[in-house]
C-alpha cells in the first residue's frame, strides 16, 4: 500500500511540475484530487482497515493530499505569472513613437508684451481703459496741446478720413477720454494700435502703443522715475536694471523725458543693439502739461500727472530678438510658431 | 542736424573729450545720433604744388608730373585728367596711409618711377564721387600737412532736436547751451559790418505786420566774377551736411549755420522795383529754385516785388529772382518771420527746406540785423563789393518781448519732489540768457528771445530739471491712492478669450485694420466701408468691416509656404457706418481653420478639417467662457458662406456672429485652397458670463438609454432634440448623438441616428419600468415628426 502510495505521489508531483498550461494543471487536480480523483479513492479505501492502520494511513493520504495540492498551488501560481509575462510581452509598444497630438497655438508676441506690461501696471492699480481708434481731430492733437501747424503734426504722419477725423497717431487720446470720464485719482493704463503713414524697413503704417496716465494731487516727477524704475525691473525681470532719463519734447507733457534701459544685450558695454552707446531708448514719459489739464477742464494747480508712452514692437523685438519690424504684421506660421 | 565739433570749440572750448561732450549734450535733451570722423583716418599727405606734366610715354592716360611738396621735387605719375602745372593738389607722399589702409610706395607705373600719389578728394574720403584731383586754391600752402590744414581731425556729430529747441539750430545756440551746460564763457567771431560806401537800397514794405515784424535789406554791388568757395568754408558747408552751390548763396548758408538766421539773396537786376512783404493771392504761382512750380495760397506769406512773388516766405526763393554766377548785384534779406506764417506751408508744396525748418520752430527776432551784418561782411571780405546801407522795414509793430515768468521755489519742490535752492535756480536760469530778479523764494523770469519754448513755469522746471541732471532726481513714492486695476469676475477678457483659443491650437495674427475696398465688399457687400483720404496702398484705403478678409489674406500667405495645418485668430475693432463721423467700432473674435484637422500622425488617418471641427472649437470656447448654455446654432446665409454650411451663432438668443465653410467664389477672391472654414462672433456679444452657482452632487445613478432612430434628414437635431426633451420629463438629462448613418440600408431623404439618453433623479434611484414608459411616450411623440425606431 505504502509503495503505491508513494508512487502515486512520485507521480502526481512528477505530472503537475511538467503540466504546461492551467487547463493541463486542472486536469491534474481533478484526476488527483477531484471527487473521482486517485487520492480521494485512496482515501474510500480506509473504511476497510483496522483503526490502527486506518489511523496511520489516512494520515500518510492526507499528507500526500496536501502535498499534491501545495504542489497544484505553486504549479498555477507559476504558470500565471508566466502567462501575465507572455501577455504583457506580447504588449510591448514603442514609447518612442510620436504621440497623438493636438499641439497650442500662441498668442502673437505683440500681445505677450501687452499683456505683460497691463499686468505689471494692473498690480500697480491701474486699470486698463480703451479707446475709438477712428479718432477726432480734438483728441488726437488739440486736447494734447498740439494745436494746428505746430512742427510735432509734422512728425505724426497722420491718415485723415475728413478734416476732422483720422486714425490716433498715438494712444495718448485715450489719457483725454479717461480724463472727461473720470475725475482723479486716476490710475490708467490704455494699449492699443495706432497709425502712421509710413511704411519702409522700420516703419509700419500701424503699431501698437501702451499710454499710462497717472493724475492726483501733488503727483512729482521723483514719482514718475520710481514707478518707471519700478515697471521696468518687473518687465525685463532685473531688478536692479539701471535707468537713465533724458530731457525730451512731447507737447502733453513738462518737463518730458526719454527713458533709456542699460542695453540688456551687453549690460552697458555697448554692442550692435545699442549702438555701442550701452543704452536702449525703451519709451517716453513726462508729468502731464498744465494745457493738457485745462482742456478737460482740470486746474493745474489742484492736480498733476504724469503720462508714459511705449511702443509695443520695439519692446517686443528687444525681449524676442526680433530683428525686422514686418515680421509682426506677416502673420507667418513659421514666426508666430516661435511664441509657444 | 549735423555740425562741426571743432567749429563749435572756436566758439566754446569746454574741458571735455568728445565723448564727454556728446554725453552731457545728451543728457541735457540734444540727443547724439552719431558721431562720426569728419575725415577718415589717412596721413602724410601734404599741399603740394604741380610744377611740370608731361605725357607719359608708354601709357595714353597716365601723365608724369614733377611735384614740389614744400621740401622737394618728386616725379609722381598721374592718372587725373585735369592734373595741369601750376595746380596744386594733395600728395600723398611715399610712406603715407590712405583711408582703407593703402599704403604709398615708390613704385614704377609702365616703366616710370612714381614717388607718391596725387589724390583726389574721393581717394581722401572727402567726397563719394570721383572728380579728378582735388583742387586747391592757389594760396593753399605747399608742404602744409593736408588734416591740419583743413581741419580735418574734427568730428562731425549729429543732434537730434526736439521741435521746441529752434533756439540749437546754430553753432552760436549750441554755443549758448554749452555755456549754460558747461558754466564757461563763449567767444564770438568779430563781427565788423562793412561801412556803406554806395547809397543804393532796395526798400521794402511789411503789408503782414503780424507774420513779419521786421524784414532788413541791403545792396551789395560790383561783386567780381568768382570761382570756387573759399575752401575751409566749404569744408564746414560740407560737415553741417550742406552742400556748396554758388559763393555767395554759400556764405548765406555760411550766416545761417553759424547765428541760426536764415538769410536769403535776390539777384538785383531780376527784382522789378521795391519789395513787399504780403499774403498771397489764392491762385498766384511762383517757380522755387527746386524748379517746382507752386501755386500759392491766401495764408502762403510771400515776398514780392512790383509784378511777381520773389520768394515764398521764410521757406524758399523764386528761380527768376535767384543769385547765379553772373550776379553782380544782390539785394539781402535778413528778416523774422513769425512760426504762425511759416509752419505747415513747406509740408503742403512738399518742400523741406533749411529756412523753413527753422522759421516753423521759432528764429530769434533780435537776430536779423547781427545776421545781415555778417553776412555783408564775409560776402565783401571774401569775394569783394561794394555794400549800400542796411534798411530795415518794420511793420509799425514792436517786437514783442517774452513775459515775465513768476516760479515760485516751494511749488517746484512739489512738482519736482526735490528742493532746488532759490540761488541755485536763480544761478542756472541766469546762465540760460533769462533775465532774473529774486522776491524771497519766488523768482521772476523774463526768458530770452532766442527761447521760443519758455513760456509757463513748468517749462522752467523742465531747464532746472535738466541742467541739474534727470538723473538727481530720486526719491522713493510717497503716496499712491489704492485702486483695484481688476476687471470683474464675470468678464470674459479679451486676454482669457486669447488663451482659450491658444490652448485650442491657434495662433494669433494681427493684421492691418484698413484693408482692400473689394475684399472687404466680399465679406460684407451692401454697407460701403469707411475710406481714408490719404492710404499708402490701394489695398489699405478702407476701414475693415469685419476681421475676416485680414485673416483669409494670412491664411492665403500661409497655403503658399505649404503650411499642412492653419488656425490662425484675431480680436480687434470693426468699423460700421460709411462715414468717419458715424464710424461706430466694436471688437470682435475672428479664426479660421484650414488643412489637417489634427497633425500627421503614424497611429491615425489624416483627416482634413470640416464644419464640426470649427464648430466644436467655437463650442469648447464658449464652455470656457461660461456661455456654452446660452449659446445656440442657427442655419443662416451669408454672402461669403457656402449656403449650406453656414450658421449665425446666437447667445440668449441674439445673434452674436456666423460661422461656416467659405463660398467658392470667396475662395477664388482670395486665392485659397479649399476647404476653408470662418467664425466670427462680437466681443461685446460674450463679454459677460455668469458667477458659476454650485449645486448639490446627486447620491443616485445615472442611468444611459441608446435609441436607434430613423429621421428625416431635413429634421435639425436641435428639432429632433427639442422634441425628445419635451416628452423627456424631468429626469431626462443628457440628449446626445453618437452615430450617424446615411446609404445602403436607409432610404433616400432618411437617415439613421443613434442617440444616448441620461436620466437620471436626484432624489431616488429610477426604475427600469418608469424609464421605459417615459422611453416609450418619447418615442409616441417623434411620430409626429416622422421619426421611428429602427426596425
Amino acid at each position: 500500500m505504502s509503495n503505491s502510495l508513494d508512487t502515486l505521489e512520485t507521480d502526481a508531483l512528477a505530472r503537475i511540475e511538467a503540466a504546461d498550461s492551467l487547463d493541463a494543471l486542472e486536469a491534474l487536480r481533478v484526476e488527483y484530487t477531484g471527487k473521482k480523483g486517485s487520492i480521494t479513492a485512496q482515501m474510500k479505501t480506509l473504511g476497510q482497515l483496522d483503526p490502527e492502520e486506518r489511523k496511520t494511513q489516512g494520515a500518510a493520504i492526507n499528507a500526500v493530499k496536501d502535498r499534491v495540492i501545495g504542489a497544484l498551488k505553486g504549479r498555477r501560481e507559476t504558470l500565471q505569472a508566466e502567462a501575465l509575462a507572455a501577455k504583457l510581452s506580447a504588449e510591448t509598444i514603442d514609447v518612442t513613437l510620436p504621440g497623438r497630438r493636438r499641439p497650442p497655438g500662441a498668442k502673437h508676441p505683440v500681445t505677450q508684451i501687452t499683456e505683460r506690461v497691463s499686468a505689471i501696471f494692473q498690480a500697480m492699480g491701474f486699470r486698463v481703459a480703451e479707446g475709438p481708434e477712428i479718432e477726432d481731430d480734438w483728441h488726437n492733437f488739440t486736447a494734447l496741446n498740439i494745436p494746428e501747424s505746430h512742427p510735432a503734426r509734422a512728425m505724426h504722419d497722420t491718415f485723415y478720413f475728413d478734416a476732422n477725423h483720422l486714425l490716433r497717431t498715438h494712444t495718448s487720446p485715450v489719457q483725454i477720454r479717461a480724463m472727461q470720464e473720470s475725475k482723479p485719482p486716476l490710475k490708467v493704463i490704455a494699449p492699443g494700435r495706432v497709425y502712421r503713414c509710413d511704411s519702409d524697413m522700420t516703419h509700419s503704417p500701424m503699431f501698437h502703443q501702451i499710454e499710462v496716465l497717472y493724475l492726483d494731487e501733488n503727483v512729482r516727477f521723483t514719482d514718475l522715475r520710481a514707478t518707471l524704475e519700478t515697471f521696468l525691473a518687473a518687465l525685463f525681470e532685473r531688478e536692479d536694471l539701471p535707468i537713465r532719463l533724458r530731457p525730451s519734447f512731447f507737447p502733453f507733457t513738462e518737463p518730458s523725458a526719454e527713458v533709456d534701459i542699460q542695453c540688456v544685450h551687453c549690460g552697458g558695454e555697448g554692442c550692435r543693439v545699442c549702438k555701442k552707446t550701452g543704452w536702449i531708448e525703451v519709451l517716453g514719459a513726462g508729468m502731464v502739461h498744465p494745457n493738457v489739464l485745462r482742456s478737460v477742464g482740470l486746474d493745474p494747480a489742484e492736480v498733476s500727472g504724469f503720462a508714459i508712452g511705449m511702443g509695443v514692437e520695439r519692446l517686443a523685438m528687444l525681449r524676442y530678438g526680433v530683428d525686422d519690424l514686418r515680421a509682426f504684421f506677416e502673420n507667418d506660421l513659421r514666426f508666430l510658431r516661435q511664441f509657444q | 542736424m549735423l555740425f562741426s565739433e571743432n567749429w563749435l570749440r572756436t566758439w566754446i572750448d569746454p574741458q571735455v573729450d568728445t565723448e564727454e561732450l556728446a554725453h552731457r549734450l545728451t543728457m541735457a535733451g540734444l540727443e547724439v545720433d552719431a558721431i562720426e570722423p569728419a575725415a577718415p583716418a589717412f596721413d602724410n599727405v601734404v599741399v603740394a604744388e604741380v610744377k611740370t606734366v608731361r605725357p607719359h610715354p608708354d601709357a595714353d592716360k597716365l601723365r608724369v608730373t614733377e611735384v614740389f611738396d614744400g621740401e622737394t621735387t618728386w616725379q609722381v605719375v598721374c592718372g587725373a585728367p585735369n592734373v595741369r602745372e601750376g595746380m596744386r593738389a594733395p600728395l600723398a607722399r611715399v610712406g603715407a596711409t590712405l583711408p582703407g589702409g593703402m599704403k604709398i610706395k615708390k613704385a614704377k607705373l609702365r616703366g616710370e618711377p612714381s614717388h607718391g600719389m596725387l589724390c583726389g578728394a574721393d581717394e581722401l574720403g572727402l567726397a563719394s564721387s570721383r572728380d579728378g584731383l582735388l583742387e586747391l586754391p592757389a594760396d593753399a600752402p605747399v608742404g602744409a600737412n593736408l588734416r591740419e590744414w583743413l581741419d580735418l581731425d574734427d568730428a562731425v556729430i549729429e543732434l537730434g532736436i526736439t521741435p521746441n529747441r529752434g533756439d540749437v539750430l546754430s553753432i552760436a545756440g549750441l554755443a549758448q547751451e554749452c555755456s549754460a551746460l558747461f558754466d564757461a564763457t563763449l567767444t564770438a567771431p568779430d563781427t565788423q559790418a562793412p561801412a556803406a560806401t554806395i547809397d543804393s537800397t532796395r526798400a521794402a514794405a511789411i503789408e503782414a505786420a503780424d507774420a513779419c515784424p521786421t524784414y532788413l535789406t541791403q545792396v551789395i554791388e560790383d561783386i567780381p566774377a568768382r570761382g570756387d568757395t573759399d575752401m575751409l568754408i566749404a569744408e564746414r558747408l560740407r560737415r553741417a551736411g550742406v552742400s556748396t552751390v554758388e559763393p555767395i548763396v554759400d556764405l548765406l548758408n555760411y550766416v545761417m549755420l553759424e547765428t541760426g538766421q536764415p538769410m536769403h539773396a535776390f539777384d538785383a537786376d531780376k527784382v522789378d522795383g521795391d519789395i513787399r512783404v504780403r499774403w498771397a493771392k489764392a491762385g498766384e504761382k511762383m517757380v522755387g529754385l527746386n524748379e517746382q512750380e507752386l501755386t500759392l495760397e491766401d495764408d502762403c506769406l510771400v515776398v514780392a516785388d512790383a509784378s511777381n512773388p520773389i520768394a515764398l516766405a521764410g521757406i524758399i526763393g523764386s528761380a527768376p529772382s535767384g543769385v547765379s554766377g553772373e550776379t553782380r548785384r544782390i539785394v539781402l534779406e535778413s528778416a523774422h518771420f513769425t512760426p504762425e506764417a511759416v509752419a505747415g506751408r513747406a509740408r503742403r508744396f512738399g518742400l523741406t527746406t533749411d529756412a523753413a525748418f527753422r522759421f516753423e520752430r521759432g528764429v530769434d527776432p533780435g537776430l536779423p540785423r547781427q545776421a545781415i551784418d555778417r553776412a555783408a561782411q564775409l560776402i565783401t571780405e571774401m569775394l569783394g563789393g561794394k555794400a549800400g546801407p542796411v534798411v530795415e522795414a518794420s511793420g509799425g509793430r514792436e517786437l514783442t518781448t517774452p513775459a515775465a515768468i513768476t516760479l515760485d521755489m516751494e511749488w517746484a519742490e512739489r512738482r519736482l519732489g526735490l528742493p532746488v535752492a532759490t540761488e541755485r535756480a536763480a544761478d542756472l536760469l541766469t546762465r540760460l540768457g533769462c533775465d532774473v530778479t529774486r522776491d524771497a523764494d519766488v523768482l521772476s523770469v523774463v526768458p530770452p528771445t532766442r527761447r521760443f519754448d519758455l513760456a509757463i513755469p513748468e517749462d522752467l522746471l523742465e531747464e532746472l530739471a535738466r541742467l541739474i541732471g534727470y538723473d538727481n532726481f530720486r526719491a522713493p513714492i510717497t503716496r499712491m491712492t489704492p485702486e483695484i486695476g481688476l476687471p470683474a469676475a464675470t468678464t470674459n477678457t479679451t486676454t482669457r478669450i486669447g488663451d482659450l483659443m491658444a490652448d485650442r491650437g491657434y495662433f494669433e495674427a494681427i493684421t492691418y485694420s484698413f484693408v482692400d475696398r473689394d475684399l472687404d465688399a466680399v465679406i460684407t457687400p451692401g454697407t460701403p466701408a469707411i475710406e481714408l483720404a490719404n492710404p499708402i496702398a490701394s489695398q489699405m484705403a478702407v476701414m475693415r468691416q469685419s476681421l475676416w478678409p485680414g485673416l483669409l489674406e494670412a491664411v492665403a500667405h500661409n497655403q503658399k509656404r505649404q503650411q499642412p495645418a492653419i488656425r490662425l485668430f484675431e480680436t480687434g475693432h470693426r468699423f460700421a457706418g460709411s462715414t468717419a463721423a458715424a464710424a461706430r467700432e466694436s471688437s470682435e473674435l475672428a479664426f479660421v481653420a484650414a488643412g489637417h484637422a489634427a497633425p500627421e500622425q503614424w497611429g491615425q488617418a489624416t483627416r482634413t478639417v470640416d464644419f464640426y471641427d470649427i464648430k466644436g472649437d467655437l463650442e469648447d470656447l464658449l464652455e470656457g467662457l461660461g456661455l456654452k448654455d446660452a449659446l445656440s446654432f442657427h442655419p443662416g446665409e451669408h454672402p461669403a458662406l457656402h449656403p449650406g454650411q453656414a450658421a449665425e451663432i446666437r447667445i440668449d438668443g441674439q445673434p452674436v456672429g456666423q460661422i461656416g465653410a467659405l463660398h467658392p467664389d470667396t475662395l477664388k477672391t482670395f486665392d485659397l485652397k479649399g476647404p476653408v472654414f470662418a467664425a466670427r462672433l462680437s466681443l461685446e456679444g460674450i463679454a459677460e458670463r455668469p458667477l458659476p452657482q454650485s449645486a448639490p452632487l446627486s447620491k443616485f445613478p445615472r442611468i444611459r438609454r441608446d435609441l436607434a432612430l430613423v429621421t428625416p434628414t431635413t429634421l435639425a437635431f436641435d428639432e429632433l432634440a427639442a422634441a425628445i426633451r419635451a416628452a423627456g420629463g424631468a429626469f431626462l438629462r443628457d440628449v446626445e448623438p453618437f452615430d450617424r448613418y446615411v446609404g445602403e440600408g436607409v432610404a433616400d431623404g432618411q437617415q439613421s441616428l443613434a442617440v444616448k439618453l441620461v436620466f437620471q433623479n436626484d432624489e431616488r434611484t429610477l426604475t427600469d419600468d418608469e424609464i421605459t414608459d417615459t422611453i416609450n411616450h418619447i418615442l409616441e411623440n417623434l411620430r409626429q415628426h416622422d421619426v421611428e425606431l429602427r426596425g
